[in-house]
């Protein structure tokens, strides 16, 4: 479905954001790019949604090669919601779309009942709540129904409750639509509820540390107690320093599209692993 | 019969903004009655009045108002269409930029009344020179204000039309020309504002019309009353032509924060609010 291999990229000044980055997405996967600040997970998402360019290496979507221009199956929900203020709600969500302004309408009172804003359409985006706001930008990028919906850091501006009402709306869109979501955080619980496979990113410039494949039947749940050892190991590998990183990633960087730690054993029933 | 609550907000405002005026000409005309100013430099209220009803009901007051309005608005259009024209290219090519913008600036620079010998000589005393130096006064606010709205449009709203893969022509039109309107219109007020000053330099430079020319003859013919009714006379219709732009302004900009007056900024809406607000 998407695949990334051996992408780098190199800011304008010289400054390298990541380098021979390689995963592969398959469809309907909640893929988190799990990393600290600073290792360029937000560019690598701008790479792939195709509003910067990479130095050298590939991005392909479907098997074949994402030339320059944005791809029409991609869509994107920011950090922020960047609705245009001058623009009531229903023309904010529509606003993608090539329509005679009733289908336009029509198509924005929709989407925006499953959302939970019906009756806000004429509503502008001052008028709105940051949690509200979120919600306008994620049925404006659903409107046009993309198959890959980028996220960049979603729900990271907005309070822990707002924060999970939302998460749990992501998850309720994609098990109607399926639709593919590579998702930045720098959230590990985000990561861990809302991903069936995290792509921890690590170091300046940053790299594929570990691809975590979650255990099935372990997706999707709050109860993080139950995903305590799979944490633990996400810990582990962000504490590693540059030097051993290194090494690692010259093991694991060529293959690394599959997932090299698959953590699918089953999780002891008593888990006693402190200091979490 | 009830008042919708931003009606009775409008009048109560109107009549805290009279107050003043209303008692300093009060005050004004007692002193005067009194004796306190001599009335061959300062003359009262009523006779100001006096003397502008005469020339209301003769009509050469509507002919001294209306050429200036003309002037003024000729010269606001043309100064405003080509600092909207210039401040537009010069904010969307860069290029431009260098080649212009540093000439556009030091002629900025250039005091306005310096232009009215040049403007005379070319044009005459007639309307095209002052229409023209007001037209200078006012293009320099528009441009660039049109030029810092276009250039400073937020990218990141820009990357949403991306995103959309919206053609070149469809981000300027859908978000770079909304999103810089709240800062063209701060420049067509201040270049409104300027337009009126220019009007009257053009005026005293030698007009047979307007009020301009009033306050000339009321100072050659001492006459006081002439003087000071002209002013008060500019103050006026300044307020009203602000007017104007403002109203238009809140019409096309009332999404604008400037305009955050939440509690009458909420249009009506099917259901409860407060029941349907889960992300609040």
């Amino acid at each position: 479905m998407l695949e990334i291999r051996e992408l780098t990229k190199v800011f304008k000044n010289g400054k390298v954001a990541f380098e021979d980055i390689s995963f592969r997405v398959g469809p309907g996967d909640i893929v988190g790019i799990l990393g600290p600040s600073g290792c360029g997970k937000s560019t690598l998402l701008r790479v792939i949604a195709g509003l910067e360019q990479a130095e050298s290496g590939v991005v392909s979507f479907y098997g074949q090669q994402a030339g320059s221009q944005i791809q029409d199956a991609v869509g994107v929900i920011f950090q922020e919601p960047r609705l245009m203020p001058w623009l009531p709600v229903s023309d904010n969500v529509s606003f993608g779309l090539q329509a005679s302004r009733k289908t336009r309408h029509q198509e924005a009172s929709a989407i925006l009942e499953k959302v939970g804003l019906r009756g806000y359409e004429l509503f502008y985006p001052r008028q709105l709540s940051g949690g509200m706001a979120q919600r306008v930008a994620i049925a404006r990028a659903l409107v046009a129904s993309p198959d890959i919906l980028l996220l960049d850091e979603p729900f990271s501006a907005l309070d822990a409750f707002t924060r999970m009402q939302l998460q749990d709306l992501l998850l309720e869109i994609w098990a109607e639509n399926r639709c593919t979501l590579p998702l930045v955080t720098h959230d590990i619980d985000e990561a861990l509820y809302l991903c069936n496979t995290i792509v921890v990113m690590q170091g300046q410039p940053g790299r594929v540390a570990e691809v975590v494949t979650l255990p099935a039947d372990r997706l999707h749940t709050r109860d993080l107690e139950s995903l305590a050892d799979v944490k633990k190991s996400i810990f582990n590998i962000l504490k590693l320093q540059g030097a051993s990183l290194a090494s690692r990633q010259s093991r694991t960087a060529p293959q690394s599209t599959g997932s090299s730690l698959t953590v699918s054993e089953p999780i002891p029933s008593n888990t006693t692993s402190g200091g979490m | 019969m009830s008042v919708s609550p931003s009606a009775r907000r409008l009048v109560q405002r109107v009549l805290v903004g009279i107050v003043i005026p209303v008692v300093v000409v009060v005050l004004w005309q007692i002193l005067c009655q009194r004796g306190v100013f001599p009335s061959d430099l300062l003359p009262a209220p009523s006779a100001i009045c006096q003397a502008f009803l005469a020339m209301g009901s003769n009509g050469t007051l509507w002919a001294d108002v209306d050429a200036t309005c003309v002037r003024l608005v000729l010269g606001f259009v043309f100064g405003a269409l080509a600092g909207l024209v210039l401040g537009a290219l010069v904010g969307f090519f860069e290029t431009l930029e260098w080649l212009i913008d540093p000439m556009i600036q030091s002629v900025r620079s250039v005091p306005s009344l310096a232009w009215v010998p040049l403007f005379i000589l070319w044009m005459g005393i007639g309307e095209g020179s002052k229409i023209t130096l007001i037209a200078v006064g006012v293009f320099f606010p528009v441009y660039l204000a049109t030029m810092n709205g276009i250039r400073y449009v937020d990218r990141k709203l820009l990357e949403v039309g991306q995103v959309f893969r919206f053609p070149r022509w469809k981000l300027i039109w859908r978000i770079t020309i909304p999103s810089s309107l709240p800062a063209i219109f701060t420049g067509l007020r201040a270049g409104l504002g300027l337009g009126w000053m220019f009007v009257v330099a053009a005026e005293l430079m030698g007009a047979s019309q307007g009020l301009g020319y009033l306050l000339e003859t009321g100072q050659n013919t001492y006459a006081p009353e002439l003087i000071v009714g002209s002013i008060v006379l500019f103050a006026i219709l300044g307020k009203v032509s602000d007017g104007i732009l403002r109203v238009l302004e809140r019409r096309l900009l009332h999404w604008h924060d400037s305009f955050g007056n939440r509690e009458t900024g909420w249009p009506q809406t099917r259901g409860s609010l407060d029941t349907q607000a889960p992300g609040h």
